[in-house]
């Protein structure tokens, strides 16, 4: 028994198997579901009547501030990912992602953000202003709790967590397809994922950066959104940059979730699937110039606001066309209404209303009557809850018997789906006409005609809440005793449903080859169709060459030291922010340093162990990869963070840009810092570029003191620069220019502080360099590892190269 | 074809450099309008430098030079409309 549990401890706590992470994922993001319903059912429960105490406003607050940030950022993106986890890699014919130690540490991440999310309750108070956090009310004069760091905190960890993953999915999806799948082939699910991680690499970085700027606000007392030229409209600019495009983050999967399922009961190929495509692309394209929509009121200017109002409505036509095809693949079709099916048709119809609400909003006319009040926390659940959530339960009936190799009970699941749709109906439609009651308000008063349909809608929330009871005994109960399942209980025609159920451990025996007539081949054995409409037979999923035979790729595929990789990273945040204020005005705290340093040793082990480990990831050369082909996976994932990189220093710099263009009192160059000393780090930077493209030249050469001299140099040289850097700080705090920060303080404290964590970061990789090249390395052709450290030290240098003349010359 | 790589590498360093001595004097040179610009323009050239040449994005396919510019794209889109937000329009 014992020797069991660890074995099975091992293996979840150690595994990088997409298929295992994928079930992780699934797993957490339902309790995490549960968790927020919990706390959502509390918050109606408090509604149900007027001046009701229930809760108290603080309480309220609270609760639905972290019911509204696990619902999205923990549950709904997760459980997709969940699926794409699970399901990608057996649809393009893969056998893992492309760094499957990152997946791993990605959902590590994943799964600590959310400790520390819940955490927030037990340090005073979590945060407690709504999901989207809004300025001045985030800084630490008007939320001075601990808990509120801690939040930051988990969304910093989980913005690094999705950033990790999206670079995964995407090197993989570019590079690991199977021979013959050229992107045009792909089935509507693996490019909604495409096009999801698409916004989520360059949206989630804004985020980040306005999260960074906000925690550095609180715990150092900058003065970002607290001041007037910055404060909330910063806020709302950095904020809804991501905003919008997460809207679409947690749906587009969901979509992509229906798009497969509707096809494969309705026996039918998906109607103008490739215009559904183009619609996904389009809508993503769009969505990163539609956020100024929440900001109607906000009082920005007369163009912006026409501007915004076009491109939203703009952004609703792809989404007509993705319906329009969902609804003609019905057309005359022999709808099996098997559970998933029921789900994706209920999501379409709930997608519909929360669509044509959304275009009410884009009106500047009626946003103004309508902004703030329970007519918008209509819209967007029916959006998020009634598509997204709608979507993805349908999509985990639809691929349980190919996790579990198991069936579901149908006749509950229907039940499940009738008391969902019936319960969801009846919790937010009042709200469309509750369309004068502010939304994030405790209570009310009884001459108020609110009481009804709260009560109604509170009423729905239980039906709602206790339906999702029968999914989990559904789903637990199955994955025990269910009846097996078989490879496609379906018929359906991706290719996951080519494999047994549940899937051996390393997928396939053989790459399939997607063949130009529509079929799908593995070896020699006879073709299956595609889904794509190039063949109505249904093929036999067994006249492949599949067995269970373990193959040796993935014998090894256990390493702890993601997860410690992770735990350090908790333990670091943790000492980050749980410190004590140290100061009431403006409000600072104190980091706890024991657990700081408790998380940077058990880091460098992590590391160490991890650069160490033997861990082989195979890169097959006859595989899809257009476009994309003669660039290594390595390469391209590095390419992929720095493009993530860009967006995180564009907003610092774009905020520098948006304080100082509204601040006339700016002090003139040089005033404030001395030109000499940027001047001096600009050159020592510079030089430093030169001897780290030097180091891997003399690699090439096969020079190894050449090699030697270049990397000392390059370490020394980010060494002198932050020594520079150093003094000119100690300089600065020594004329008290950080004590009660001015703006420009701010700008230079957070931007050239940012920067040079970037260089520290470097000559951390330039040590480690150092120490491989004194043993040896590289001179044989292995100089790869330089290759990509370059890149990260020249995008250093590159950042350097604009943020000295926009703080030293302007 | 390691020595010109070198010289290469080298010549552009020499270009960073001298780059960086324009930007330091252009307040003397260039009338305040166009200063910020300009002295934008310069950072701007200096980071196509580094990437084309140190960051080999000149021998990379076009594909991974596409890849890196949307970025680019997307955060200049964040600055310019907010820029536009605070600046354009207002009564």
């Amino acid at each position: 028994m014992g020797q069991r549990f660890a074995y099975s401890a091992r293996r979840w706590l150690y595994t990088t198997n997409h298929k295992d992470i994928g079930i992780l994922y699934i797993i957490t993001s339902l309790f995490l579901f549960a968790a927020a319903g919990v706390l959502a059912i509390t918050m109606r429960t408090q509604l149900s009547a007027p001046d009701n105490n229930v809760l108290t406003a603080n309480v309220y607050n609270q609760f639905v501030t972290v019911h509204g940030l696990l619902m999205i950022f923990w549950v709904l993106s997760p459980l997709a990912f969940g699926f794409a986890n699970f399901v990608i890699p057996l649809q393009i014919g893969c056998r893992d992602l492309a760094f499957p130690r990152l997946n791993s540490m990605s959902y590590w991440f994943f799964l600590f953000s959310g400790v520390m999310m819940i955490l927030s309750f037990f340090f005073g108070a979590a945060p407690d202003l709504g999901w989207t956090l809004y300025s001045p009310q985030n800084t630490g004069q008007f939320s001075p709790a601990i808990g509120f760091n801690l939040g930051a905190g988990a969304l910093i960890l989980m913005v690094v967590s999705i950033t990790m993953s999206s670079i995964n999915f995407l090197v993989t999806m570019f590079k690991m397809r199977a021979p013959g799948l050229k992107l045009r082939y792909m089935s509507v699910f693996p490019w909604a994922i495409l096009v999801t991680i698409f916004m989520m690499l360059y949206a989630f970085p804004s985020f980040l950066a306005a999260v960074v700027l906000l925690y550095v606000d609180r715990a150092f007392g900058t003065v970002y959104f607290s001041s007037i030229q910055g404060g909330s409209l910063l806020w709302d600019n950095v904020f809804w940059f991501f905003g919008h495009p997460e809207v679409y983050i947690v749906l587009f999967p969901a979509i992509g979730i229906i798009a497969d399922i509707i096809p494969t009961f309705a026996r039918r190929p998906l109607y103008g699937s490739k215009y559904v495509i183009g619609s996904l692309v389009a809508a993503a394209l769009i969505s990163f110039v539609v956020w100024g929509h929440h900001m109607f009121v906000t009082g920005i200017g007369i163009a912006s606001t026409k501007l915004y109002t076009v491109t939203t409505i703009a952004v609703s036509l792809p989404f007509d066309v993705i319906v329009i095809s969902l609804i003609e693949t019905l057309g005359f079709a022999k709808l099996r209404l098997k559970a998933p099916a029921l789900f994706a048709l209920g999501a379409v119809a709930n997608f519909i209303v929360g669509g044509i609400t959304g275009v009410f909003l884009a009106s500047v006319a009626l946003d103004y009557a309508l902004r703030g009040t329970y007519f918008v926390v209509a819209h967007f659940h029916y959006i998020m809850v009634g598509a997204s959530i709608i979507g993805l339960i349908g999509g985990l009936y639809y691929w349980f018997p190919k996790i579990t190799g198991r069936m579901y009970d149908e006749r509950l699941a229907k039940v499940h789906f009738v008391l969902s749709m019936i319960g969801f109906q009846v919790l937010y439609f009042p709200m469309f006409l509750l369309l004068d009651m502010p939304r994030r308000i405790v209570t009310y008063s009884p001459q108020t005609d609110w009481g009804l349909l709260n009560l109604t809608a509170t009423l729905g929330g239980l039906i709602f809440g206790g339906a999702q009871l029968l999914l989990f005994y559904n789903l637990y109960r199955s994955s025990r005793v269910g009846p097996p399942s078989g490879p496609n209980p379906w018929d359906a025609w991706t290719l996951e449903w080519a494999l047994p159920s549940p899937p051996p451990p390393h997928d396939f025996d053989v790459i399939p080859t997607f063949q130009a007539d529509g079929t799908i081949r593995f070896g020699s054995g006879p073709g299956l169709p595609n889904g794509l409409g190039h063949s109505n037979e249904i093929g036999n999923p067994n006249g492949s060459s599949i067995s269970n035979k373990t193959s040796p790729l993935h014998h090894e595929g256990l390493s702890p030291w993601p997860v410690l990789m992770a735990f350090a990273a908790f333990i670091f945040f943790l000492g980050l922010t749980i410190g004590k204020p140290a100061n009431p005005q403006p409000v600072s705290y104190q980091p706890f340093w024991p657990l700081i340093a408790d998380g940077v040793i058990l880091g460098i082990i992590s590391l160490f162990g991890y650069s160490r480990e033997t861990f082989t990831v195979h890169e097959d050369t006859h595989v899809e990869s257009w476009p994309f082909k003669q660039v290594p996976n390595m390469k391209l994932g590095i390419w992929t963070f720095l493009g993530a990189e860009v967006i995180f220093f564009g907003v610092l710099i774009g905020s520098y840009f948006f304080v100082r263009t509204n601040d006339a009192a700016w002090p003139p160059a040089g005033s404030l810092f001395e030109i000499r000393n940027g001047f001096a780090m600009t050159l020592v930077l510079l030089t430093s570029s030169l001897t780290a493209i030097m180091a891997l030249a003399s690699a090439r050469a096969g020079n190894r003191n050449g090699l030697i001299a270049s990397l000392g140099g390059t370490l020394v040289l980010g060494a002198a620069f932050l020594y520079i850097k150093a003094g000119e700080w100690f300089s600065l705090g020594a004329s008290g220019v950080f004590q009660n920060y001015s703006l420009p303080a701010t700008s230079y404290f957070i931007t050239t502080g940012t920067h040079g964590v970037h260089v520290f970061a470097g000559m951390c990789m330039t040590v480690y360099l150092l120490a491989k090249a004194i043993k040896g390395k590289y001179l044989h052709g292995d100089h790869t590892t330089l290759e990509h450290f370059g890149l990260y030290w020249h995008f250093v240098d590159i950042v350097w190269v604009f943020l000295f003349p926009l703080f030293y010359l302007i | 074809m390691a020595m010109n790589t070198n010289y290469l590498y080298l010549l552009v360093f020499a270009a960073l450099i001298a780059e960086t001595d324009i930007e330091v004097n252009l307040s003397s040179i260039i009338a305040s309008n166009a200063y910020v610009s300009v002295l934008l323009g310069i950072a701007a050239t200096k980071a196509i430098l580094i990437a084309m040449f140190y960051q080999h994005l000149k021998y990379e396919p076009k594909s991974l030079s596409s890849w890196v510019i949307i970025g680019l794209v997307i955060a200049s889109l964040l600055m310019g409309l907010s820029f536009v937000q605070l600046h354009v329009g207002h009564p």
